[in-house]
């Protein structure tokens, strides 16, 4: 079967591209649109660190075949980060409350938080605990993160 | 390697054959060679839940996270597997041929006696859990008056199952314990006279378990017994 013709809404931008068959929704972020802020961590749906936004949905990217999305919306952690320089009030809260310490879950972590806030604004800890439990950390603990995502909700709600 | 994304049933029904037939992927997407062509499901227009009177059906297709959204006694066992970002792409129908210790959800459909709609080369009819075959295109049972569900697990989220038993109070159905879900019939029997410790007890008679990175098949079958007495005597 030759390449496909895909488009996708990406971080609310219309983009179109060619796909090789088989081709993984991370891999067209990272190899073709050259958003690598969702990284490769295990490439079979372990580790969370690829975790987009696919229709608003928090999915592992590194699992959905291209082809099988055409026409879908995807935000990826560059679609969270506002243009001015500045950080999301998630972003800013991990800064904070230094819940990043490698880095490599973060883009995953923050997705999964994003999706979380959007459904529960007023998040329990069991909540967030359970919105992350597709996300590996090997550094922090997971602590520093919970309470990141805690006080995200805190200064959203607050804002 | 060829990606089919047929846009009805009909088309999907014409694939069969033309590759293994995915809907998540979670299973089969990372497992997948080079080489190996996938037919998907998710355009086939096979996903949606309807219930009428106590009477459930549910799309092949349909993710696993809607499930837990809409079918409130299953809440806590959808819960019990994997993580909500693989629950947004895992479907009921894959769920019906993942290898144990994972597939808790069949384990539930097979304690309900789900009967499972599919289409192969004899056509389209109906057949029991355990016997799925060809393209699945949806399961139904009845809501049950009663329902027990517990899930052993390493921890708390997201992992495999050591032990998982569902019931309806009548039929037993255990994961986690043999290479695909089983029904505990002596221990159905003994349920059936009113003895859960008997029941219990039994239960290990169904069990073909395995060594595997979440336990060894020495401790699957000696807490067999205690998680299928807990399970039975905590109605969800």
């Amino acid at each position: 079967m030759p390449s496909s013709v895909i488009e996708l809404e990406v971080n609310g931008a219309e983009e179109e591209f060619v796909a090789k068959p088989g081709t993984t929704l991370l891999s067209v972020l990272r190899d073709t649109l050259g958003l690598t802020a969702a990284k490769r961590g295990c490439g079979v749906g372990t580790c969370g660190t690829c975790t987009c936004l696919l229709d608003g949905d928090p999915v592992m990217s590194c699992l959905v075949p291209v082809e099988t999305i055409n026409g879908s919306s995807v935000k990826t952690l560059e679609g969270v980060t506002p243009s001015d320089g500045t950080l999301s009030p998630i972003q800013q809260a991990f800064l904070d409350g230094f819940a990043t310490q490698c880095g490599f879950c973060t883009p995953g972590m923050i997705m999964a938080a994003e999706a979380l806030l959007a459904e529960n604004p007023t998040p329990t800890r069991a909540d967030v605990v359970r919105a992350i439990s597709g996300n590996v950390c090997r550094c922090t603990g997971y602590e520093s993160i919970i309470r990141a995502i805690l006080d995200a909700a805190d200064r959203i709600n607050h804002a | 390697m060829k990606v089919h994304v047929p846009e009805s049933v009909d088309e999907a029904v014409g694939l069969l054959g033309a590759g293994t037939v995915i809907a998540g992927g979670t299973h089969v997407v990372p497992r997948a060679a080079p080489t190996e062509s996938l037919v998907s499901l998710r355009r086939a227009g096979l996903a949606g839940i309807t219930v009428q009177d106590r009477t459930v059906r549910i799309g092949a297709a349909t993710t696993l996270a809607q499930v837990g959204r809409e079918v409130e006694f299953l809440h806590a066992a959808i819960e019990s597997i994997a993580s909500p970002t693989i629950r947004n792409l895992a479907t009921v129908g894959g769920n019906l041929f993942v290898p144990q210790p994972h597939g808790d959800l069949a384990v539930c459909l097979l304690a309900l006696d789900a009967r499972v709609s599919i289409i192969d080369s004899g056509g389209a009819r109906d057949v029991g859990v355990l016997e799925a075959t060809g393209l699945v295109t949806a399961v139904s049972f009845e809501i049950p008056e009663r329902w027990y569900y517990t899930k052993a697990m390493r921890r708390r989220q997201n992992s495999g199952s050591i032990v998982t038993v569902a019931s309806d109070g009548t039929r037993i159905a255990l994961g986690g314990v043999a290479p695909r879900p089983v029904r505990a019939t002596a221990a159905e029997a003994a349920l059936a006279e009113g003895d859960v410790a008997k029941a219990a007890e039994l239960s290990v008679e169904a069990a073909d378990p395995s060594d595997d990175a979440y336990a060894s098949a020495w401790y699957r079958r000696r807490v067999l017994p205690v998680h299928v007495r807990r399970a039975l005597t905590h109605a969800i």
